[in-house]
């Protein structure tokens, strides 16, 4: 049994990629627990170079059908001779990876803006208003540091 | 403004011979979460059935390596929602292998982390049987189901802290010990829960028109499920007796009697059985687990102070105190470089952690492992040849949860 299928990114290595396949052995039918004893557990590492691509193992294990594309959605490693690789988590149209370790934690879109500056004037009302002022004094304060 | 057709609609509407194509979900309320399901049908007949997930996809795995090891934990409970502390056991077990204390962990946090884990599968099943009573059309299941998850819930609350995500495992041991009057709660539901079991079998099991909608339904051949790598009572469903507790005990899971049921049929109903033997079976575990807690005393924490914060009174008094719990907050602990790959049986099957460490404070990688990804798969090769009302059952006996197969 295909038990698992994932992939690691190791960005300063060569190769880049691992692909990890964990296989499980049991017997066509073991139907009671003595039967399936303490079966034998393999975990199998893969290194793959970015822009290389694997075997698929789809006509082994139905198994990897979904966990391949996976892979392939969120590390952009591509099996061939998988029947149907498209991106499976992410929408179709994504752009880019978000799994490997160069891909930006908040997402492209948002490390592209800056995070607000903290409680600055024209952003956030907060922190103690400063002695002898009033609250509407200090919204004054703020609208006329938005118009500016 | 206008809206572009996604790749998929054109193939929703298009007809070919006598079969067209139906999308069903994601938004449907039996698909159990948000699960879409593209149907080639004849008439009422499922042709072809290719879900499509990733509906909940919130990246969790990629959450993870950006926080620190015991607050990566927060973000990995919510991945199987329904079974929080699976998820936290699988997680603190590989990471302690990481850290070589697995032989450390005192006697008393390993009893309590058991119960816990058995407590949580039955509640999850509670939720299973209840959502699938009503795929059936029977109501009142749900409401006696939800009425014992209610009980196990409470327990995880006054635990925890928490009902959903009680967050009470952690690396190294547990939170805390127990608060009191927990043990009394914990009496009252072990004595209760015979009963209410023989009325949940009573509604449904020799229900004829339950009966009707499961029997024969949604058949998965022994060789096929281990094709797809189903685990869990799906797989047992099927008349695999692969049980991860009984194949690679864990937590001291060898020392506890159980049995782990099996059916022959395959078909939906056998893996109904299967799990409400199942249920039965983690109560007889949580009463043994029960009567070793009178027995067993002491810490529920490794006295390691380099994974373990230390004790809230000492902090004011001991200056090394002061200077680790600081640490540990501030910056947390550093794991040896390696990888490992554990696994739990989860209420969905094999539950299983994959996780990669370089050395650092944070995971570099966690792979889960999720049960219901690859159980759902399935569904692929049991859904032709069915009605579409079946499917509803189909999934319902799978017993997908999003969280997990999206992550």
């Amino acid at each position: 049994m295909l038990l698992d299928l994932g992939a690691v990114d190791y960005l300063q290595r060569r190769p880049r990629f691992d692909v990890v396949y964990h296989l499980l052995k049991l017997t066509p039918k073991p139907a009671t627990v003595a039967e399936v004893g303490r079966p034998a557990r393999l975990r199998l590492l893969c290194g793959v170079e970015e822009g290389e691509s694997l075997p698929s193992v789809m006509d082994l294990w139905m198994s990897a059908d979904w966990a391949e594309r996976e892979v392939f959605d969120l590390f952009g490693i591509v099996f061939v001779g998988h029947a149907d690789l498209r991106r499976i988590q992410m929408p179709l149209d994504w752009e880019g990876h978000p799994l490997r370790k160069d891909y930006p934690m908040r997402g492209p879109a948002r490390e592209r803006t800056p995070r607000p500056a903290f409680a600055s004037k024209s952003n956030v009302f907060a922190g103690t208003p400063p002695s002898g002022s009033t609250f509407e004094a200090l919204q004054e304060e703020v609208k006329r540091a938005r118009e500016s | 403004m206008t809206l572009e057709a996604s790749p998929l609609s054109s193939d929703v509407v298009s007809r070919t011979d006598n079969t067209m194509v139906l999308s069903m979900g994601p938004q449907h309320p039996s698909t159990h979460g948000v699960l879409q399901i593209v149907l080639e049908i004849d008439s009422e007949n499922v042709v072809k059935a290719d879900p499509e997930i990733g509906y909940l996809h919130t990246g969790i795995e990629k959450t993870a390596e950006g926080l620190f090891w015991t607050q990566a934990q927060t973000a990995i409970e919510r991945m199987d929602y329904l079974a929080p502390s699976s998820n936290s056991l699988c997680y603190t077990l590989a990471v302690e292998k990481l850290l070589g204390i697995t032989d450390r962990i005192p006697e008393r946090a390993r009893v309590l982390r058991v119960l816990i884990a058995e407590l949580t599968r039955i509640a999850s099943h509670c939720v299973w049987l209840g959502t699938h009573g009503i795929d059936v059309g029977a109501i009142s299941v749900f409401f006696y189901c939800f009425d014992l998850r209610e009980n196990i819930l409470d327990l995880q609350e006054a635990a925890g802290g928490a009902r959903m995500h009680p967050n009470y495992l952690r690396v190294g041991g547990l939170n805390g010990d127990l608060p009191n009057g927990y043990i009394e709660r914990l009496d009252a539901l072990i004595e209760k829960f015979p009963g209410r079991m023989r009325e949940l079998r009573g509604l449904l099991q020799a229900n004829p028109i339950f009966q009707d909608r499961t029997i024969d339904v949604g058949y998965l051949s022994p060789e096929m499920a281990i094709n797809y790598g189903v685990t869990g009572p799906s797989l047992r469903g099927s008349g695999v007796a692969y049980d991860v507790r009984k194949a690679f005990p864990y937590t001291g899971y060898e020392t506890y009697d159980f049995d782990v049921p099996t059916r022959q049929e395959g078909d939906a109903y056998a893996r109904f059985l299967v799990r409400l033997d199942e249920m039965e079976q983690s109560m007889r575990i949580v009463e043994q687990a029960r009567k070793r807690l009178d027995t067993t005393r002491g810490p529920v924490m490794i006295d390691d102070p380099k994974v373990a914060l230390p004790p809230k009174e000492t902090i004011a008094l001991s200056m090394e105190a002061l200077i680790h719990h600081f640490k540990l907050i501030s910056e947390g602990f550093r794991v040896t470089p390696g990888d490992v790959y554990q696994s739990v049986e989860g209420p969905r099957g094999e539950l299983g952690y994959y996780v990669v460490s370089n050395g650092e404070n944070r995971p570099y990688r966690v792979r889960t492992r999720p049960p219901s990804l690859y159980n759902l798969q399935s569904l692929k090769a049991i859904a032709p040849g069915n009605l579409i009302a079946d499917l509803v059952v189909m999934i319902g006996s799978l017993d997908p949860v999003f969280g997990e197969v999206d992550r």
